[in-house]
Order: C-alpha cells, then sequence, then structure tokens
C-alpha cells in the first residue's frame, strides 16, 4: 500500500504546479515575452548610434560591462514585481481561505513559491537578460547595417556592439569577485525581503515591500554615517561616510568587514524564508 | 469524528466567541448548524477546517489536528465559506480541472449530472456568474468531491426558491453513509427535512444539539386556536397559534418545525435537558 507523507509528496506538488499555472496563466506566459521586450527596448535605445537616420560615429564602444546598470535596474524592477508577487493566495481574506484549504501540505506551498520567486527567478533573469541584449544587440546592428547599405556607405562604420559575457565581469584579482558575490547576496536578500513581504503585506506587498527595503538601507546607511563620524569625526561632514573598508583579512583575500556582509546578507535572505514559511503555517483568514 | 475538548476562541481584541466548548459529532451525520447572526457559526465552521487555531483545548477531526492543515486532512475536506473564493477569471471547467485533481474522490460523473440539475453553463467564467449561480456550483463541486466531512455556511444564501428545494433534494440524494455534513444557517426552514441533527449556538455556547427523531419523540409541535396549557413555547399567527409543548403517548408525532424550535431555544423558554456546554 502507499502511504502518502504528510510533508511532501511529487505528485501534489505537481497538482499544486498545475493549479498555480491553471490560474494565473496569463501572468505566467506573459511575463518573460514582456521582460524579454523591456530589456530588449532599453537597450535598442541605448546603444550607441540609436538616433537614426543621422548615424553619429563619433560614439563609445559599447563594451560588455557597460550592461552592468541595465541588468541591475532590471533585476530591482523584475524583482519586485516577482517577489512582490509572492503567496498570491494571501492578497485578500477570500482568496486565504481558498489557498490554505488547499490539499497541499505548507511545506510544499512554500517550497513552489521560493521555487517560483526565488530560485527560478535568479536562475532565469541572468539567463533571459543574457539572450535579450544579445539577440537585440545583433537585430540592431541588422539594422544598422542595412541603413548603411542603402546609404552606400561601408559596413566598416558599424559600431562595435560586445555580446555581454558575465565571465567578463570577474576581474583577476580577488577583491571585485568578492565585491560582486556581495552584490549578489544583496540582490538574493532583496528578492527574499519581498518574498517575506508576501505574507505581511499581501496585496501591497508590490508597494510596501519596496518602501520597506529602501527604509531598511537608509537606516544601514545611517548607521555607517554614525559610525563615520565617530571613527574619522575629523573628517566626516554631514551625510558623509569616511571610514575605510579594509581590516583584518580572516581568510587570506578576505577583509572582515566582506566577509561579515557575507555573513549577514546570508542570513538575511535564509531568516527571510523561514520566517515566511513560519508566517504562512500560522496564517489565519 | 470530530471531538472539540475544551475549546476556546477569540478574535483579537475582542471578548471570547468560543469558551471552553465540547462537542461531539459522529460520522454519518447532515448536522444543522443553527444561530442568529455573529453566532459564531461561521468561525466554528473556520475552527474545524483548519483556517483558525484555537487559543485553547482541543479540536482533533479524524485523527487530525485541524489546524495542521495537513494535506491528508484537507483532501477529506471541503468548506464552502459565504464569501465568494472563487477566481472570476476561471471557467467552472478550468476551476473543476485545476481543483479536482486534490481530492482523491473526485467524481466527475457526478459533477457533470450536478451541473445539468442546477443548470449551470460549463464554459461561462465564474466571474460572470449570479452569486446565487456561483453558490450552486460550489455546492455541486463539493458533493462531487466525495469528502468525508463537508462543512457548507450558509449554502442557500442567494439561491432561488426552487434551487433551495433543488438544493434540499441532491444534498439528501448524494450523501453518502461516512460522510458529514455541517450546513450553517440562520435561515433554519431552509434545512427543514434535510438534516438529522440540530445544533444551535448563541454566544459561542452550543445551547441545543439533540437529533431530530429524538426532538419529535421528546416534543410535540401543534398548531390551532386554542392554546393547550403544557404548552412551553408559542408564536400568534393570523387568528391561531404555534405551540411546543411536551410530547405525551396520545398524541401522533409532529413534524419538528425548526424555525418555532429555534426561536423557542433562543428565546429561553425551551431548555435542553442536559446542557452539552454548560
Amino acid at each position: 500500500m502507499k502511504i502518502k507523507s504528510n510533508i511532501f509528496s511529487l505528485s501534489r506538488f505537481f497538482k499544486l504546479l498545475q493549479h498555480d499555472f491553471n490560474n494565473n496563466r496569463l501572468y505566467y506566459l506573459a511575463i518573460i515575452p514582456v521582460a524579454m521586450l523591456a530589456i530588449g527596448l532599453v537597450h535598442w535605445f541605448n546603444y550607441p548610434d540609436a538616433g537614426l537616420p543621422q548615424i553619429n560615429y563619433s560614439y563609445r564602444p559599447w563594451e560588455s560591462k557597460r550592461y552592468l546598470p541595465t541588468f541591475i535596474l532590471g533585476y530591482i524592477v523584475f524583482g519586485i514585481i516577482i517577489g512582490g508577487n509572492s503567496f498570491p493566495g494571501l492578497k485578500n481574506n477570500n482568496s486565504t481561505i481558498r489557498y490554505l484549504s488547499l490539499p497541499a501540505s505548507v511545506f510544499e506551498k512554500f517550497l513552489f513559491q521560493w521555487g517560483t520567486r526565488i530560485l527560478l527567478f535568479l536562475i532565469l533573469y541572468p539567463l533571459i537578460f543574457k539572450l535579450t541584449v544579445n539577440f537585440t544587440a545583433d537585430i540592431y546592428l541588422d539594422h544598422l547595417a542595412s541603413i548603411l547599405v542603402s546609404e552606400g556607405k561601408s559596413l566598416d562604420l558599424l559600431p562595435k556592439i560586445d555580446y555581454l559575457i558575465y565571465s567578463e565581469y570577474f576581474g583577476k584579482n580577488s577583491e571585485p569577485i568578492l565585491l560582486l558575490f556581495l552584490f549578489l547576496l544583496m540582490g538574493i536578500g532583496g528578492i527574499s525581503l519581498m518574498f517575506l513581504g508576501g505574507t505581511i503585506f499581501r496585496k501591497w506587498n508590490i508597494l510596501l515591500g519596496p518602501i520597506t527595503i529602501l527604509f531598511l538601507v537608509f537606516v544601514f546607511f545611517l548607521h555607517l554615517v554614525i559610525l563615520s563620524h565617530f571613527l574619522v569625526p575629523e573628517s566626516t561632514e554631514g551625510w558623509e561616510i569616511n571610514f575605510k573598508i579594509g581590516g583584518p583579512e580572516i581568510i587570506k583575500d578576505l577583509p572582515l568587514p566582506i566577509l561579515s556582509g557575507f555573513v549577514f546578507l546570508g542570513l538575511l535572505s535564509i531568516v527571510s524564508w523561514v520566517v515566511a514559511y513560519l508566517r504562512l503555517k500560522e496564517r489565519e483568514a | 469524528m470530530i471531538l472539540l475538548e475544551r475549546m476556546s476562541f477569540a478574535y483579537r481584541k475582542r471578548t471570547p466567541l468560543f469558551d471552553q466548548m465540547d462537542w461531539e459529532v459522529h460520522p454519518g451525520q447532515v448536522i444543522g448548524l443553527l444561530g442568529k447572526n455573529g453566532a459564531g457559526k461561521s468561525t466554528l465552521l473556520r475552527l474545524l477546517s483548519g483556517i483558525l487555531k484555537p487559543h485553547s483545548g482541543s479540536i482533533n477531526i479524524n485523527g487530525y489536528t485541524p489546524f495542521d492543515r495537513s494535506p491528508l486532512f484537507l483532501e477529506e475536506l471541503i468548506l464552502l465559506p459565504e464569501e465568494n473564493i472563487l477566481q472570476e477569471r476561471t471557467s467552472m471547467k478550468q476551476y473543476a480541472k485545476s481543483m479536482a485533481s486534490f481530492y482523491p474522490g473526485f467524481d466527475h460523473n457526478k459533477l457533470d449530472t450536478l451541473l445539468d440539475e442546477f443548470s449551470l453553463p460549463r464554459d461561462k467564467k465564474l466571474g460572470k456568474l449570479s452569486y446565487g449561480q456561483r453558490k450552486k456550483f460550489l455546492i455541486a463541486f463539493a458533493l462531487s468531491s466525495n469528502c468525508k466531512l463537508l462543512l457548507l455556511d450558509e449554502p442557500t444564501n442567494g439561491l432561488d426558491i426552487p434551487s433551495k428545494s433543488l438544493f434540499r433534494k441532491l444534498i439528501t440524494a448524494n450523501i453518502q453513509e461516512d460522510q458529514t455534513i455541517i450546513i450553517s444557517t440562520h435561515q433554519v426552514k431552509d434545512v427543514e427535512n434535510l438534516i438529522d441533527r440540530v445544533v444551535m449556538v448563541d454566544n459561542g455556547k452550543v445551547i441545543f444539539d439533540e437529533n431530530l427523531l429524538k426532538i419529535s419523540d421528546d416534543w410535540y409541535f401543534g398548531f390551532g386556536s386554542l392554546l393547550p396549557e403544557d404548552q412551553v413555547y408559542f408564536e400568534k399567527g393570523m387568528g391561531s397559534y404555534h405551540y411546543i409543548k411536551p410530547f405525551s403517548p396520545d398524541l401522533n408525532p409532529s413534524q419538528v418545525s425548526l424555525e418555532l424550535l429555534f426561536n423557542a431555544v433562543t428565546s429561553g423558554q425551551l431548555v435542553q435537558p442536559k446542557t452539552i456546554n454548560a
């Protein structure tokens, strides 16, 4: 006789997936094309010589590293949209009753949300971003080439637009890698807080989640400013932060402040997930 | 089996709604949970379904604690709340497709039959249905699930008169031996001829809990121009009286008037000898 688990069953998880897709079909089908379109359009208008048909040849080549600002901006925007929509079943009282009485375990419901809102987002966003910008670059260059050909000009005049290659972001020194990991953990921490916000702010999460994160960032910044006033009062004025982040290396090439940043952000994410699970478990309607 | 032991519950910043409540329900009954508005009927159903957590005491249903929300417990329970919990953009077909798989005993043929009985259009979006039609759909879904426990909160609200009698007919026709149905309502007439046990709640307490057969064995529900001396409760109608008096062997058994019984109990004029939750 097959014994069903109280905590996790693959068949129930699959049913949950089907159920969620049936109820949010439009959202799932639209989010990736909309994201690709938005990313593509932003780059189309930012690549060199976008002011067609007068091509300005005094351009700055578009190197792989120039994708970073839009990558971060896109992460924040889509992170807010996707993370902000965590636990859609808890949006209002009626949907909460429906969601809580759905025959799946709390762990399955949590895992599904965690998987689609955090894990899948962290995997898919960089892939979709890369695919979109590189594809946009190809179309864009083809478009410019057709203009040059129509004007009888040499294709040598085409601007240089590099593909996005993530490995180029990792320098040879360990410090940029560490900072990059710190940024990565910040990103995970941010989306994790938005995920947790889904269990607290419900339908207002998309608005109140980012405000809360901004507030937390402000509190952290304020903490550094105050520290700066205490540590180097002679060179700190107003909102400046003037003390250097260096300090003892705990492991080779890993300064203590960066290590503590890793620990803090790592814990922030894990605590957000655990609290989200517990809030879902204790949710009433 | 449902077992409540010294169960207490209060909404935040409000006076306790249930205080040390004891209650027992054996499988295979259709229970009418009656009470005035705000008596705690819906809250009790939510506590039984694990949507709310008791502050103290315990609730045990077939070995499960509802608030643990075990999937094995939830797949044998359907809660039909009074509010509209259906998603507007989904059709009945899509709803049934995505929800039915969670209930192991779900019978699609039964759903088809019941939807036909209620004359419901399958492809219409749930948001386009009237309140009554949504209720009918949820009733049909609940009956088709073959769950062991059906908790129906005000199921006849929004139903027209033919649908109310159809509801009674369909419940009677589709109930299984091991199924327990708890129907909460303040429209007591709607569940007449349907339930086999009456439970009345008031101020968070069970003030009356009895089988209908026992009620008709103990009480006589009469109607006449003269009031009998031994009546315990009466209501004056158009030149006549509806009354309740103790049953005696010289009388023929009468049809229980739930409305009269409800009014008699809630007004304190008919007190059950053995109080369930004193």
